[in-house]
């Protein structure tokens, strides 16, 4: 069971980090500057990009169940508790842990559900939001919760930032390669511009620096 | 020079509130206290640990020398006290008596234990 929850974080985590780092590297790598990026070359990161995210978002609320149930189990000290509804409610309702992942079962739903929306007007800004409260939400589990007072406050701060920092790098690290790749190929008549981009992670800020000389 | 600053905050964050080695919830002291003798029959045992604990999780027994528990069956987490566990204790004759605790931190962690004490008046 131990490993099953270990493997399931890991999923949770990656998920999480890949949903918002698209969504957010749409946001400021490629915003509406058409200067940077064509419509039409937009499109087509759009149709990657909603695939890459709704496929992201299912595997974060089903890695989420399954920590659930891993975790169910490992209070129990019982894998057979990991099926037991009483005891999954008593997790859910009746622990710190179990309050915060309702919320992050909420969230991992509410994406799933802007994925889904297509005809959303505000699709692009509602899955930043929801995408961040998923990510976020990790924050509030697991070490986070050690201590009290104030040091429990900052810790959970520290730790959303620390995931702020991995969704926006490491999440951001995946629509920057199917760029690269798509920018190499004869899909370039697609409208990027003939410049050479750059970018390069700082070595302070743990963000992704880009540019492009003409 | 502003930039040095917040490098160095941000240092400081992530350094002095990097997460404790103590993860789990283990025994940091109790009443009877570990292994000790005591004078006369205590009304109750008390455990406090180093996490806070989930009540739905936790709990602990107090037997005898012949295995038969001697407590009221009342295990709770003291009011106020999220990290302090207790149980109250039937009248107890002089003996040498194992408790018996297993828990689970609010970081999910389970942990367990046992020490004994023993009546001497």
């Amino acid at each position: 069971m131990a490993e099953a929850l270990v493997v399931s974080r890991l999923i949770q985590f990656a998920a999480a980090i890949v949903v918002f780092g698209c969504g957010a590297f749409r946001l400021y790598g490629l915003g509406i500057d058409t200067a940077t990026i064509t419509a039409s070359a937009l499109a087509a990161f759009d149709s990657w990009f909603w695939r890459v995210t709704t496929v992201g978002a299912i595997a974060a609320l089903l890695s989420a169940l399954c920590v659930m149930f891993a975790t169910t189990a490992n209070m129990a000290g019982s894998a057979a508790a990991a099926l037991d509804p009483d005891t999954i409610g008593k997790v859910l309702f009746g622990t710190a842990f179990g309050r915060v992942w309702c919320w992050h079962l909420l969230f991992a739903a509410l994406t799933i559900g802007v994925c889904l929306a297509t005809n959303l007007r505000w699709r692009m800004p509602a899955i930043l939001v929801v995408a961040l409260l998923l990510l976020l939400s990790l924050g509030w589990v697991g070490h986070a919760v050690e201590g009290q007072g104030a040091t429990k406050l900052v810790h959970e701060i520290n730790q959303m930032l620390h995931l702020l920092a991995a969704g926006l790098w490491l999440g951001g690290l995946l629509p920057l390669a199917w760029l690269l790749g798509l920018a190499r190929s004869n899909r370039a008549r697609l409208g990027f511009r003939s410049r050479v981009t750059w970018c390069r992670a700082s070595r302070r800020w743990d963000m992704p620096q880009s540019g492009s000389l003409p | 020079m502003c930039k040095i600053i917040l490098a160095l905050v941000t240092g400081v964050l992530g350094i002095g509130v990097a997460p404790s080695l103590g993860a789990h919830a283990f025994l940091d002291h109790a009443s009877p206290a570990v292994g000790s003798s005591v004078p006369a029959p205590p009304p109750l045992v008390t455990l406090w640990f180093t996490q806070d604990l989930e009540p739905a999780f936790s709990g602990m027994t107090v037997t005898n020398a012949a295995g038969q528990r001697v407590d009221l069956g009342n295990a709770q987490i003291a009011q106020g006290s999220p990290a302090e566990l207790q149980i109250g204790l039937k009248q107890l004759a002089p003996g040498t008596y194992l408790v018996s605790w297993h828990v689970v931190s609010v970081d999910t962690h389970p942990t367990e234990g046992t020490f004994t004490f023993e009546i001497k008046p």
